[in-house]
């Protein structure tokens, strides 16, 4: 089941949202894109720039903007925060080395004026690998439980398999502002 | 479907019905006494009494059931020639097949993941630094050195993915053959202030593109149509992915991009625009390569087509190995 049947089901109208999806490089953000959008995920590429996926269901408009993660990219994230009604911060949980640089760009993220309030779902993506560590592992190091001025939730999932997807996106189109 | 293509078909199927009745000879009969592969393909994809057949003889990886299929087909339509016919359509259909089996190669390829763990893989790597940085000393095995190459990381393994060893046994192709020409663009793509991209990903992209037009029999499948071994198929793609990268470069700096993010915009619109050339496959490289390294200095004039005079000849630099066509293939 893809975003589309969710939408379908959340019977949302004469809307548009702007979802931002972020994380640092080889997380997962495209293959994620993809496997919501029903696509197929076996020859993904490094994302250069961004992606832009727009699903529409009746009157209800989701624009998905996927950004590329690496580190000397970055600095253009601030340039897609306008407007944004939610985050999707992308963790590859088997990446223990990165783990911290991926907390701290986090951190910033949730320091950023135009993205104050706004929901926010961290994804554990990753699951499938064995050395992956659990979504409450990364909450405990990410210190998610700090966060007080907005929604937040992390889901674990795996985009290879698309495990959890599905149910982090329900969580996250049922709490953007109507 | 929509009531233009029913009607062209009926329009299709008329004309055929004509012609038939001329010459005494189907369509897949006439196109057959032609090298024809891509209207043979269409020939056959269209007829809904050869279905079966054309599905086995277009997807079949086994190499024993081409004569068999092509005397099914003969048997199914009747000849006016049976020789000569079958002789046509075995020479096309056997065309169609080495662009099946270069897909199936390729993909496979790109299936065999990039490991850490595998010596052959990291020896292949590290060539590849050693040919782009020729007398530079790494720091170690995972360093943000990588970077200067147009990796994403530190790590280049975490880069391959979906592509696979294809996408690193590219690369290398690249650098080995054209040594001078894989460095120009790596230094000029990564040191630009403004219209710097990454160098080693591009690469990752193109083999992704080329991959999926292999896949869809499209742009690029005519060149693997006299690639009978594997060896050939390979050789082609790598041919193909220098001819693809090298024209890639100039168009890049000459759209002025605003930053790296409108890769993908423009990347597309030079997808769109490539042409491929009816040339053998080994001297695609000579023209394009000669346009890269001409310099990332054309500014100010709007994205145009992609297409290099042919019979530009450009020699490589004397350190470097030769790289005419000739040189390829003995």
């Amino acid at each position: 089941m893809g975003l589309l049947t969710l939408l379908r089901k959340l019977k949302r109208s004469d809307s548009e949202a702007r979802i931002l999806v972020l994380g640092l490089d080889n997380s997962g953000k495209t293959t994620i894109l993809k496997k919501l959008s029903d696509e197929d995920i076996s020859h993904i590429m490094p994302t250069q720039g961004f992606n832009i996926k727009s699903l529409v269901q009746g009157s209800f408009k989701l624009n998905v903007w996927d950004i590329g993660g690496q580190k000397t990219i970055r600095a253009y994230w601030q340039n897609y925060f306008e407007g944004t009604d939610a985050l999707i911060y992308v963790i590859d949980s088997a990446d223990r080395r990165r783990l911290e640089e991926s907390g701290e760009e986090l951190n910033e993220l949730l320091q950023q004026d135009k993205l104050g309030g706004i929901p926010l779902l961290v994804f554990a993506n990753k699951q499938d690998l064995l050395q992956a560590l659990s979504a409450q592992e990364i909450a405990e190091q990410l210190s998610l439980h700090a966060i007080r001025d907005r929604t937040w939730n992390i889901q674990a999932c795996s985009a290879k398999t698309g495990d959890g997807l599905q149910d982090g996106m329900e969580w996250l189109v049922t709490t953007l502002p109507k | 479907m929509g009531l233009l293509d029913e009607l062209r078909r009926l329009l299709r199927r008329l004309f055929e019905w004509i012609l038939r009745q001329i010459t005494g000879q189907c369509e897949l009969e006439r196109l057959s006494k032609t090298f024809d592969p891509v209207r043979v393909e269409e020939s056959l994809r269209a007829s809904r009494q050869l279905h079966d057949v054309a599905q086995k003889l277009l997807i079949s990886k086994k190499e024993e059931d081409l004569q068999q299929m092509v005397d099914e087909v003969l048997r199914i339509k009747g000849a006016r020639d049976p020789q000569g016919f079958r002789i046509g359509l075995q020479r096309n259909c056997q065309a169609l097949r080495n662009v099946t089996r270069a897909s199936y190669l390729i993909t496979d390829r790109c299936h065999v993941g990039y490991s850490s763990d595998n010596a052959d893989h990291e020896a292949l790597l590290d060539e590849l630094w050693r040919l782009l940085k020729p007398g530079v000393q790494r720091s170690g095995r995972v360093t943000k050195e990588w970077e200067e190459l147009g990796f994403q990381g530190p790590d280049p393994a975490t880069d391959f993915r979906g592509l696979g060893i294809l996408g690193l046994e590219n690369l290398v192709f690249f650098a080995r053959r054209h040594p001078s020409v894989a460095r120009k663009l790596m230094v000029e793509a990564g040191k630009h202030p403004k219209y710097w991209y990454f160098f080693a990903v591009t690469g990752l992209n193109i083999t992704g593109w080329m991959r999926e037009w292999l896949e869809n029999h499209e742009r690029i499948a005519f060149y693997f149509y006299h690639a009978d071994t594997p060896e050939q198929a390979f050789e082609t793609f790598n041919h193909i992915y220098v001819y693809v990268f090298a024209s890639f470069h100039p168009y890049w700096f000459r759209c002025q991009p605003a930053s790296i993010m409108e890769f993908n915009t423009v990347a597309d619109r030079f997808v769109s625009q490539l042409s491929f050339p009816a040339l053998p496959a080994h001297e695609l490289t000579t023209a394009s390569t000669a346009a890269a390294s001409g310099g990332a200095g054309e500014r100010g004039s709007a994205p145009r087509s992609v297409e290099y005079e042919q019979g530009h000849v450009w020699h490589e630099p004397e350190d470097d190995r030769p790289t005419s066509s000739k040189a390829h293939e003995e």
